[in-house]
């Protein structure tokens, strides 16, 4: 089986997410292959374009060589025999109305594979396998009348009896409670020797992962930034953001405790995720090329806001939040002539529209009432727009405090943030400052495994 | 993160909104008036066949003869200058629309804003003290009110107040409107306000007490609406994650009613406020008739009976500004009162 | 040294259709001032509603049987205009899941004042820079006062409702499950800031969990709870090296941690809590079980000093 090149999945507009972005990966028969990361890194997107739950914007999927991106939707359907998916609630993905037999017996029913008898007959049967027992009496059962670890079970029960070759398990002991997530392990692991299944396992759990992965991925913002071996991976990790998540587990050892370095903060916004390497805002071991711009100016000034003296001398000299840019590497922000901010901007001329947009509906003849009220607005807002500057501009002299300012802020900063720095200029109405460009580093190999990161 | 607009964002690009909203329901209300049966010439002669060139004459007069996207520009261009043309039904031939409803409007307005403040009042504080107080005596009580005053006739409920209060106890009178000779000036057309305007507390009690009965019908039974759905709101946010943590930091049980279930309860409430005025222009009808209050309601009734099509659809017109218009402000509200509407 | 909390056979009933469901059915324990003790079980076990029973917010109808004493103040017998008083100023709660704890239609600001004010009158002005001092301790700068809760990504949540914890200085912080909606690395994060605020302020710390990392990485003193009942109480450190309760050593063995060699699990399910079984409550479960277990309560029994269990063969056990 292959899945090359997963790339660019729009989730929603807008704003356009990319919820993972270009993911590549392949998976050999009879293999168990991990997709770990945190919350919102893409891992359960991925699963679900796999089986066409989600379509991708672009890039392919194969599945025994054959490309399913493009299929129909008629003509996926016997494949989705082939392809199950288990889901991290099992609650939520039984139907509260059918008993626990019907659940499992219907799909072998919706496929037209065989009669109510026969699949009873083979829904008890995989009940058994699936230590649901006594199967008799557990099949006219509700699902609300199981524990969480009988419903789980019966959720994988109803994934296997169609007999399939791949099972997307996302998040499967995720919702079970310690004692009984062995169990469903192993019961995943009896299966896959049973009929030969290949696993995609999705999991935030790096302790499970290493238990049941024979390979993983570690993704992080909607790319993979390390992916191969799981022993090799875990024995020694090496992109910094596998190293941070594995330190962070706490261990139940209580001689294992040690001092720990975390990365900062938490995940960014995936709607504009960091330029570089995606994890170099929070990188304990970052360097000046992994990717600094703006935004890491905007969440030092943040960090700074926590000290009031340094929050009220940042705001007197640099301005408003609302007058800094990030353009690409570039920093910008207005000192003189301040504008009106984007945002009030909007709204200003949605109100010149609106009042403008009466009189177009009220004139005699609507074309030109509209071309009149378009044009007005425009002009308008921008007049409106420019006395507002003007009545803000400030002296020169206020712009050589700032460059200076600027420059002490973004030399008292974290080192490779502050060595990224190329230069902090006057230009015009503006503070420029240009940080060093940068590419994402892509992924290397690395001791038979691959990783995104500059330092290797 | 991503921060919320601001309230003023919001609401501009909510009205900006409204506009297409409003052509759209006017350009529905062209086009289903002219799908319905009956020929409106034809109903100007009261089912007599009359004398083709008569016919041909009254289609030229009223437009009919143009074609159907000429009829439909020229229509729009002109409800737009509020000129809703003239009336063809037999109690108001020849008179300009616009001028018959704007006469009847200010009664229907009183009567509506009263029966809503009524209905919203009386509901949402049944509903709270229901939700508030669930499974007691008051509740089962409180419940009970609610579903059977949503399922009261408005005619029997008001000539039931009527033979109570006006006729038994002599009260209030028994009609809708006042029915004397001393009215305030018309400045709003709204005897209150009018009466208000001029400083005269006698006159406005006069048009307050001819209110009470009809306002007192209507808003009783759009209430009951009310009390189901804040109390059902109500039992959701009393027992809320956040409801709990709240009484976890030592905050006051009275406030946690009030300031966390009451307000989140009442998101739901105002979402849907703007159906229950459509609902309420249905009711208005029924409750002007009952009273014998001579607004819009009567008016349509009227028109209906003799066929008044540009009557009608000037009085569809307004009654679905005024929709677009209130429901403009409900939404603003809601964002008022729900900062994540404003994303 | 006097404990700060001694709580005394503790029993909460809650009402169901079919009989009182006895989510805590005698516990008994101290909290000494500074000390963070954990409390570890399986889903419906009881420990959360120990936690809630301690601060009084258990829903109507609840019955609290027992003693809940902090420093000599019996909690459990106050009015409910004191113990209110008592909530949020003596002890405070932290909550799973800090998305939905905080009110949607309410600013960060209005959270702090509501909270400051329903224990103190002082000024506002007064309240609102406590409340900046809270939020700058734990990393969210005085500008984002006047957000709402769903301008902040669930880490900063977190931080808000600590912060909103600290804020009344509590000598006691009971913390349900405080990071198990949080990824790992947020969860680090707070568990730092967890380890922190009993080394700086001197509060003692009852950590509701499942997760037995979370408690070997915080924890001074552990409880394991099992259908309503403490089965294990002891130092952290022996009962994760010692346990003697067969629960606690199938609970320690089912881990899937990163040494992790093999699979383990405990067979069967938690016991209905309207009608447990009789004597000790896991023998059904228990893959040492005797007769003796089916008939006769197990003593709640000192083995070393502050290690107790409960358990007739504790001692084969050690």
């Amino acid at each position: 089986m292959k899945l090359p090149a997963l790339q660019r999945l729009l989730m929603r507009e807008p704003p356009v997410v990319h919820a993972v972005d270009g993911v590549s990966f392949t998976l050999p028969p009879g293999q168990i292959f991990g997709l770990v990361g945190e919350s919102g890194c893409g891992k359960t997107t991925v699963g679900r374009t796999v089986l066409r739950l989600v379509e991708p914007t672009s890039g392919a999927v194969r599945f025994e060589g054959k490309d399913i991106t493009h299929l129909k939707e008629s003509e996926i359907r016997p494949l989705r025999r082939s392809m199950q998916i288990i889901f991290q609630d099992p609650h939520a993905s039984l139907n509260p109305a059918m008993t626990i037999g019907q659940s499992i017996a219907d799909p072998l029913i919706v496929h037209g594979l065989a009669s109510e008898e026969e699949a009873k007959a083979r829904a008890l049967e995989v009940m058994m396998e699936a230590g649901l027992s006594p199967a008799e009496q557990l099949y006219t059962k509700y699902p609300a009348d199981l524990s969480g670890g009988q419903k789980q079970r019966a959720a994988i029960a109803r994934a296997v009896i169609l007999r399939p070759k791949f099972i997307v398990a996302d998040e499967p002991v995720a919702m079970l409670d310690m004692s009984i997530r062995a169990r469903i392990l192993e019961l995943m692991l009896e299966l896959k020797d049973k009929y030969d299944l290949t696993y995609l396992f999705i999991t935030h759990d790096l302790a499970t992962a290493k238990f049941i992965c024979d390979r993983i991925a570690i993704m992080y913002l909607g790319r993979i930034v390390e992916v191969g071996d799981a022993k090799a991976i875990f024995n020694d990790p090496k992109h910094p953001y596998t190293q941070a998540l594995l330190a962070a587990i706490p261990s139940p050892d209580p001689d294992a405790r040690r001092l720990k370095t975390l990365p900062k903060g938490e995940v960014p916004d995936a709607v504009s995720p960091p330029a570089g390497c995606r994890f170099h805002p929070r990188c304990p071991v970052a360097t000046p090329t992994c990717g600094w711009e703006p935004q890491d100016v905007f969440d030092l000034l943040d960090q700074r806001a926590l000290n009031e003296d340094l929050a009220r001398r940042d705001e007197a000299v640099l301005g408003p939040r609302s007058q800094m840019w990030g353009d690409g590497p570039t920093l910008r922000i207005r000192i003189g002539g301040i504008g009106i901010p984007l945002r009030q901007r909007r709204s200003l001329s949605a109100l010149v529209l609106l009042a403008t947009g009466v009189y177009a509906l009220l004139h005699p003849l609507v074309g030109l009432g509209v071309l009149v009220s378009g044009v007005s607005a425009l002009v308008i807002t921008e007049a409106l727009a420019r006395w507002h500057s003007t009545r803000n501009s400030r002296r020169r002299g206020d712009a050589v405090r700032a460059r200076e300012h600027l420059a002490e802020v973004l030399r008292t900063a974290p080192e490779p943030l502050a060595k990224a720095v190329r230069r902090v200029e006057i230009e015009g109405d503006w503070v420029v400052a240009e940080f060093a460009p940068t590419a994402d580093p892509g992924l290397r190999k690395v001791e038979g495994r691959e990783v995104r990161c500059v330092l290797y | 993160m991503a921060r919320g607009r601001s309230l003023l964002a919001y609401a501009a690009t909510r009205g900006l909104l409204a506009i297409p909203m409003l052509l759209i329901l006017l350009t529905a209300v062209f086009f289903i008036l002219r799908v319905l049966p009956g020929d409106p010439v034809l109903a100007l002669w009261g089912g007599r066949e009359p004398p083709p060139e008569i016919v041909e004459a009254a289609r030229h007069e009223l437009g009919l003869d143009k074609p159907p996207w000429l009829q439909y520009l020229d229509y729009m261009s002109r409800v737009f200058r509020g000129d809703l043309g003239r009336s063809i039904g037999e109690f108001y031939r020849g008179k300009p629309v616009w001028g018959e409803i704007s006469s009847r409007l200010p009664a229907t307005v009183e009567l509506s804003v009263g029966s809503m403040l009524v209905a919203s009042s009386v509901g949402i504080v049944t509903g709270v003290v229901s939700g508030a107080r669930r499974d007691t005596r008051l509740d089962v009580v409180l419940r009970l009110y609610g579903t059977v005053i949503w399922v009261i006739p408005i005619f029997w409920l008001g000539v039931l107040f009527q033979i109570v209060f006006a006729i038994w106890l002599g009260w209030l009178p028994p009609h809708g409107r006042w029915q004397g000779t001393d009215f305030p000036h018309p400045v709003t057309g709204m005897y209150t306000i009018d009466s208000l305007l001029e400083r005269n507390p006698a006159h406005f009690w006069t048009a307050l007490r001819h209110l009470v009965l009809p306002c007192l019908t209507l808003g009783l039974v759009l209430s009951g609406f009310f009390t189901k759905t804040v109390r059902a709101n109500m039992l959701r946010t009393i027992t809320a994650d956040y409801a709990e943590a709240a009484h976890a930091r030592g905050v006051p049980g009275r406030k946690i009613v009030t300031r966390h279930a009451f307000r989140n309860a009442l998101v739901p409430v105002v979402t849907v406020l703007g159906l229950q005025f459509a609902i309420l222009f249905a009711g208005a009808v029924i409750t002007e008739k009952t009273f014998s209050i001579d607004g819009i309601g009567l008016l349509l009734l009227e028109s209906v009976v003799s066929k008044d099509m540009t009557m009608i659809q000037g009085i569809v017109v307004v009654y679905a500004t005024i929709i677009v218009g209130v429901s403009l402000v409900i939404d603003i509200l809601g964002a008022v009162v729900d900062p994540r509407i404003r994303l | 040294m006097q404990p700060l909390l001694e709580v005394r056979d503790l029993r909460v009933l809650f009402r169901t259709k079919r009989g009182p469901l006895r989510a805590v059915d005698g516990v008994t324990f101290d909290l000494a001032p500074a000390e963070t003790m954990g409390v570890v079980g399986e889903t419906g076990c009881g420990k959360s509603s120990l936690g809630k029973a301690i601060l009084g917010i258990l829903p109507p109808g609840t019955r609290l049987e027992g003693s809940i004493l902090l420093d000599g103040r019996d909690l459990a017998a106050l009015s409910r205009e004191e113990l209110r008083q008592v909530r949020g100023k003596d002890v405070a709660l932290i909550f799973q899941d800090p998305t939905t704890r905080l009110d949607p239609l309410m600013t960060i600001r209005d959270h702090f004042l509501e909270t400051i004010l329903s224990h103190e009158k002082i000024a506002r002005q007064v309240a609102l820079e406590r409340a900046k001092k809270a939020l700058a301790s734990m990393g969210i700068p005085e500008s984002r006062l006047d957000n709402y809760p769903h301008e902040f990504s669930g880490g900063m949540r977190q931080r808000i409702m600590i912060a909103m914890a600290l804020v009344m200085n509590p000598r006691l912080l009971i913390a349900d499950e405080p990071t198990t909606s949080l990824d790992v690395i947020v969860e680090a994060q707070i568990l730092n800031i967890l380890e922190d605020l009993k080394r700086v302020y001197k509060m003692s710390l009852l950590l509701i969990t499942h997760n037995l990392g979370i408690v070997a990485e915080v924890c001074d003193r552990v409880a394991v709870m099992y259908a309503g009942e403490f089965v294990e109480l002891g130092p952290m450190r022996e009962v994760f090296k010692h346990p003697i309760h067969p629960y606690t050593r199938g609970l320690l063995a089912s881990i899937i941690h990163l040494e992790s060699k093999e699979l383990n699990s405990i067979d069967g399910l938690p016991p209905d809590l309207v009608s447990p079984p009789p004597a000790c409550r896991f023998h059904p479960r228990c893959a040492y079980v005797q007769d003796v277990c089916r008939t006769k309560d197990p003593e709640w029994v000192e083995y070393t000093p502050g290690h107790f269990a409960a358990c007739h063969f504790g001692r084969d056990f050690l």
